[in-house]
């Protein structure tokens, strides 16, 4: 199913990697990833929620792709419906691993078992003479970029637990011509718990520049009706 | 002589009479084959008091419990709901220009003073610009003041917004409960006056005698003595000890009338007002066809004419001269012992307070209640049960008691001797003196209260004791209530909440209107 | 000691009573400000803490909670398990052909006796299924050695009722970090040689070898049996129980866990002997084990290898500790200006590890109730010592009642019956609770140690016969029962699924913690 291998220019020389507009790799996830820094273009179209990871009990700040399990509202043949793509799905199928023998280096790792992975059809990794194609460059760029921006989303999701600004929310969902159904296990950043930071934390969030990640999560609530729409339309 | 109870008697119908028999025949079930049965003997000569119409929470539990539809009771005991109690010119000597009042809401403060106690940082507070205390722990006394409804009307039956209990019409409310526990508890209603009481020859009673044409004689393994002050069992048949409280609660007399609302459709009071005279008080409740009012008051300390002419002063402007003034005599005090061999008193029988507090329905609640969970089906083990209900409810009376007095002994009044002689020491129980002495630099804590049957908790002590201003000097104690960031956001949840019912809930009249047009749903 | 303020507060004595008591009292009265009351406490460098007391109750984790201790920093320093239960193993009858006879004494029930009783549904049933599986999903659990809870639920909150193994020497190390560093705690390490009363017979000083003289408003009294102030300083006497639980001595011993990831178990499980019981408490990195015994009915060396046996051939590598133990309590808990916590109050066998709740429900009291007065003493004194009396009589009454309901019939088990040896309120309860169920008006304390559902846990698990029959019409709701055991096996059924078991969660705990929400 998934089969990370580091990629070598010895071994992959002649792999090219297509790209996937419908992005079908992810069409059985209902929430992915994002890191804070793509928050305001992800609130513009994807509600934002903290989740918590059932093995370890730890927060992931993710975008809802859809409202029940291994439902992903977006993906749809050909395309998806939206503008904007956030970054943990733009990576596919490549990731971004400690190197076995530097832990403090990374090598880039491709799922050489994902269809888009072929040596007839897309992007070159490497030229003739073995040497990075710009397209690999850009992609590396990107995972690095990815990789450093982890520290701060964690940093930002354990301010927002340590100031009790997270509640839990469930949300009832009464789809058009269908039963009921509740959504749980979402927490969301609570406005009024926002509103009522004493100065001190506020100045703190402030200085941390967490703001504006604040009102996106806020502002992007807003899209959980975009998600029933969709829902109706299916 | 059977070795099991399966017969109950329930001499006396009236609130007492007929709640205890709906509790025992639906708890006891009654109505299958062998279950305990349940038989009331009502004289109808004899009519009911029927100036109790105040209430507690525990009835909406009870009638729940018993299979009555809110809706219906709503509709057939011109009930109205009731949120708690404003004391009005009890904690100092009334002023023409200021009228001076506290709340005792029903409800626990938003938080519960058992979670975390406000009263401390309430009193720890600056005198001169903090809320009274009822305004600053409690959303329900603001509701009070604005005539709110407890629950709107899809919140289904028995539900609450804010804790609530009834006022009803006695009368109407007896005949609804009998005819409830005739039609669907398999309770047997007999007519008739009990002539007789019979004993066996261990002085347990064996069967009562009546004047009914066909049941002469009734025989039962237990009785309950419901016959009010006359006592037939637990007075003229035992002769049980009176323990006279007269020396610590003065009132004997009261005047009772009911008023009818000049306008159909005014607002209805969402509480009981209880309004302190220089002898006594007056009780205000409101019906939804008429209101209740009553001069409860000492003939030592004032006469009968100035007593109703207070009363009348009173109704002022819905004074009318043929209204019927009705004068009860009132014995305040309690057997010594209810349960005596194979019969037990509830209700008047077994004692009477002022309704200061609305105690009396609740505590004739209780004891159905408590006799229906451990009710002695073995003979061998009715000595037992005695023996733990007697003494469970000798507690809740003194506590009943010590609580009402609270009322009157830490008033400022000392404006008739009335007042003078309700504050002196010498008529205060022994356990509300020292409780009082030790809260003079304590406030109170849930370690006082720690008897589980008590009736009258902490935040009801609470109410009383800071509504009435109680001093309670924390002086030099600031360090023991550190926690003033959260007492600070408690106090602003009571506005918010305040701010949200405000715009939820209906008023009184309004609710009322609804449910009796449509009717409370039953989810 | 001017002007009768109390300014000063010297706890002396640490362990488990000493720096839960310190914690709790001076975050309550905010002593790490210099204006507010101030808490010291005077610990022996010598002497050690019996260090064995390792079962807690469920109050437990309200006590942490409020002392803003994050759950996962105490389960990773004490190393902590969860405790769902107290497994009563043989105590019911010897074990029969190899089988043993058990029942558990559970923290969670399907519904609470005071919303809907089960009990006298099950006593007029078949009993195909023992009581404790009939009213509560959390047996099953216990036997499956599942945690109560999983990574993802937030500190202190859990799927099942649950309290905690812990290690004791580790707890009041935890405890005295805490009390010292954010609370404001002063601690002095000295042995007291004497303690100094001023003309009205109160506490004003206690001597040390070390410090000299130590001074003080009031005084906490945790040294445990040698009970320096309360006892010895103030008189008070101790009121012997052994003529209602004989046990005097425990033999104790830690025993490692043969391989890394042994199954860690969901309860405290009390084993019954010839002469006692022994415990067996499962921390995360070794078991406390222990036989309590009494020496009338075996000797020293027989109740060591009683207790070898119940460890097994592991036992042949460790050794044991003698611990003699005195059942009983003071006569009063608070004297004047001083207040006895912990064993210094009394000591009752741990049977229902009854020991730290009481620790923090008497310093719960001191704190709601500090006197900054000493005019406030007299009341307060009362107050405490009348509540304590009655919690430590009921808990006797309860322990007593474990044996009392036995059929062993070895000596000390029939010795356990006499009536003379049987406090009366406990045989008229028992003689009431034939003809009928257990129920809320037997209870007329708020502070009861023990509430209803506990009671019929131990009664229905033990076997005490009920005869109910010619009363069966009173209990008729059929229909909510059969919905109530229904929801019973599907809740059974999910939580085995969805509940990892102890040693997965506390492997977890260690590299993730809980989250706060």
């Amino acid at each position: 199913m998934a089969n990370f291998q580091p990629l070598n220019k010895n071994q992959h020389q002649a792999l090219k990697i297509e790209s996937d507009p419908s992005y079908a790799h992810s069409a059985q996830s209902h929430i992915i990833p994002v890191s804070v820094f793509e928050l305001p273009q992800v609130q513009a179209e994807y509600p934002i929620a903290f989740i918590k990871d059932a093995e370890t009990g730890r927060f992931h700040l993710v975008a809802l792709l859809g409202l029940r399990p291994q439902e992903n509202l977006f993906h749809k043949k050909g395309g998806w419906n939206s503008l904007f793509i956030p970054q943990y799905l733009l990576n596919f199928p490549f990731v971004l691993s400690p190197s076995a023998d530097q832990p403090d280096n990374f090598v880039v790792g491709i799922n050489l078992d994902s269809n888009l992975v072929s040596e007839t059809k897309g992007e070159a990794l490497f030229s003739n003479d073995g040497e990075q194609t710009p397209y690999l460059t850009k992609v590396t760029e990107n995972l690095l970029r990815a990789h450093s921006q982890l520290d701060a989303t964690q940093n930002f999701i354990q301010t927002m637990i340590d100031k009790s600004l997270l509640s839990s929310q469930s949300l009832t969902i009464k789809p058009k011509n269908n039963e009921e159904f509740n959504v749980t296990g979402l927490y969301t950043i609570d406005e009024s718990l926002f509103n009522e930071l004493n100065d001190s934390d506020h100045l703190e969030i402030k200085n941390k520049g967490f703001l504006t990640a604040i009102y996106s999560c806020l502002f992007s609530t807003q899209r959980i009706a975009k998600l029933v729409n969709l829902t109706n339309s299916k | 002589m059977t070795t099991v109870n399966n017969d109950i008697l329930i001499i006396g119908g009236g609130t007492a009479g007929w709640l205890t028999a709906a509790i025992l025949a639906k708890s006891l079930n009654s109505k299958e084959e062998n279950g305990i049965k349940v038989t009331v003997v009502e004289s109808p000569d004899i009519p009911i008091v029927g100036v109790g119409e105040g209430t507690w929470p525990n009835l909406r539990a009870t009638l729940h419990k018993i299979g009555v539809s809110e809706t219906d009771f709503i509709r057939e005991c011109d009930a109205t709901f009731k949120q708690g109690a404003e004391f009005i010119n009890w904690a100092k000597t009334p002023e023409p220009s200021a009228k001076e009042s506290y709340y005792h809401p029903l409800g626990t403060v938003s938080h519960s003073s058992y979670d975390f106690n406000l009263a401390p940082y309430w009193l720890l507070k600056n005198k001169e610009n903090r809320l009274p205390y009822d305004q600053a722990v409690a959303s329900q006394a603001r509701a009070c003041d604005l005539g709110l409804a407890p629950k709107q009307i899809v919140m289904p039956e028995y539900s609450a917004a804010q804790e609530y209990a009834y006022h009803l019409n006695a009368n109407k409310f007896s005949t609804f409960l009998r005819k409830h526990c005739i039609d669907n508890l398999g309770v047997k209603f007999v007519s008739a006056n009990v002539t007789n009481i019979v004993l066996d020859e261990n002085e347990f009673i064996k069967h009562v005698e009546t004047d009914h044409s066909d049941e002469k004689l009734i025989p039962a393994d237990f009785f309950i003595d419901c016959t009010g002050s006359k006592g037939l069992i637990i007075k003229q048949t035992y002769n049980i000890d009176w323990h006279d409280i007269s020396d610590v609660l003065f009132n004997d007399t009261a005047f009772a009338v009911q008023v009818p609302y000049p306008d159909k459709k005014q607002a209805i009071k969402t509480h009981t007002l209880s309004t302190a005279q220089e002898a006594g008080w007056i009780w205000d409740i409101g019906l939804q066809e008429r209101r209740g009012v009553g001069h409860v008051f000492s003939s030592k300390y004032i006469s009968d004419e100035k007593a109703k002419q207070q009363l009348i002063d009173y109704i002022g402007d819905d004074y009318t001269d043929d209204l019927v003034i009705r004068k009860i005599p009132i014995k305040l005090g309690y057997h010594k012992k209810f349960w005596h061999k194979n019969s037990v008193a509830i209700g008047m029988s077994a004692g009477f307070v002022e309704p200061l507090e609305a105690s009396a329905i609740f505590l004739f609640d209780a004891a159905a209640t408590m006799i229906a969970a451990q009710f002695p089906r073995d003979k061998k083990q009715m000595p037992y049960v005695e023996q733990q209900f007697n003494q469970n409810f000798k507690v809740r009376m003194e506590r009943t008691v010590e609580f009402i007095k609270l009322h009157y002994c830490i008033s400022e009044r000392r404006d008739t001797k009335y007042w003078i002689d309700n504050c002196d020491p010498v008529s205060i129980p022994e356990k509300l003196k020292q409780r009082l002495e030790y809260w003079k630099t304590q406030p109170p804590t849930k370690f006082d209260f720690d008897h589980a049957w008590e009736p009258f908790n902490l935040d009801s002590y609470l109410y009383v004791l800071y509504g009435m201003n109680y001093d309670t000097d924390l002086s030099g104690n600031t360090a023991a209530y550190p926690d003033a960031k959260k007492a600070e956001k408690l106090f602003y949840n009571v506005d918010r909440q305040t701010e949200l019912l405000q715009k939820q809930l209906p008023k009184q009249r309004e609710l009322v209107e609804k449910v009796k047009e449509f009717g409370f749903s039953k989810v | 000691m001017n002007d009768g303020m109390i300014n000063q507060v010297v706890i002396v004595g640490g362990g488990t009573a000493g720096w839960l008591t310190a914690a709790k009292l001076a975050k309550y009265l905010s002593s790490n400000k210099s204006e507010s009351v101030q808490v010291t406490l005077v610990e022996s460098p010598d002497i050690p803490t019996v260090g064995v007391g390792e079962g807690t109750w469920p109050t437990m984790r309200k006590t942490l909670a409020d002392l803003d201790i994050a759950e996962h920093d105490f389960i990773n320093y004490c190393n902590a398990s969860f405790k769902q239960a107290t497994k009563f193993v043989n105590w019911r009858t010897p074990a029969q052909n190899g089988q043993d006879s058990v029942y558990y004494h559970l923290f969670s029930s399907i519904v609470n006796a005071d919303e809907f009783n089960l009990s006298p549904y099950w006593s007029l049933s078949d009993k195909q299924i023992d009581y404790a599986n009939f009213a509560s999903p959390q047996a099953v659990i216990c036997e499956g050695g599942f945690a109560p809870k999983t990574i993802a639920n937030r500190g202190y909150d859990g799927l099942l009722n649950y309290a905690y193994h812990l290690d004791a020497g580790k707890f009041a190390d935890f405890l005295k970090k805490i009390s010292c560093e954010r609370f404001g705690v002063k601690h002095l390490a000295a042995n007291v040689i004497s303690t100094n009363l001023n003309a009205s017979g109160e506490i004003s000083s206690i001597e040390t070898k070390e410090l000299g003289r130590i001074e003080g408003d009031f005084f906490v009294d945790c040294t445990g049996t040698r009970c320096l102030l309360l006892g010895e300083a103030l008189g008070i006497e101790f009121t012997p129980i052994n003529d209602i639980l004989f046990t005097d001595n425990a033999i104790a011993m830690q025993v490692p866990y043969q391989n890394e990831d042994d199954a860690i178990s969901s309860s405290t499980i009390s084993t019954a002997h010839a002469a006692g019981w022994t415990w067996d408490i499962g921390l995360s990195n070794r078991r406390g084990t222990g036989y309590v015994y009494c020496s009338d009915f075996v000797s020293h060396d027989q109740a060591e290898q009683t207790l070898r046996d119940y460890i097994g051939p592991q036992a042949e590598q460790l050794s044991a500790r003698r611990i003699k133990i005195a059942s009983g309590y003071r006569k009063k808990f608070w004297e004047k200006n001083c207040v006895a916590i912990g064993m210094s109050a009394a000591f009752v066998e741990p049977l229902e590890a009854s020991a730290i709740f009481l620790i923090e429900a008497s310093a719960n009291m001191l704190c709601e109730l500090f006197p900054r007065n000493k005019k406030q003493l007299g009341a307060v004194e009362k107050k405490f010592n009348d509540s304590f009396e009655y919690r430590w009589k009921r808990t006797i009454d309860f322990i007593k009642l474990h044996y009392f309901l036995s059929h062993r019939k070895e000596d000390f088990w029939l010795e356990n019956k006499s009536a003379s040896s049987v406090p009366d309120s406990l045989l008229e309860q028992l003689d009431n609770w034939k003809y009928r169920p257990v129920s809320r008006y037997d209870f007329q304390n708020t502070f009861e140690p023990f509430i209803q559902d506990s009671y019929q846990y131990v009664l229905h698990g033990m076997g005490y016969v009920q005869e109910l029959g010619y009363n069966a019409s009173t209990f008729n709701q059929h229909h909510t029962v059969e919905s109530i055991l229904k929801k019973n096996e599907k809740l059974k059924q999910h939580l085995q699924n969805n509940l990892p078991t102890n040693r997965e969660l506390l492997t977890k705990v260690k590299a993730f913690g809980f989250q706060k929400i």
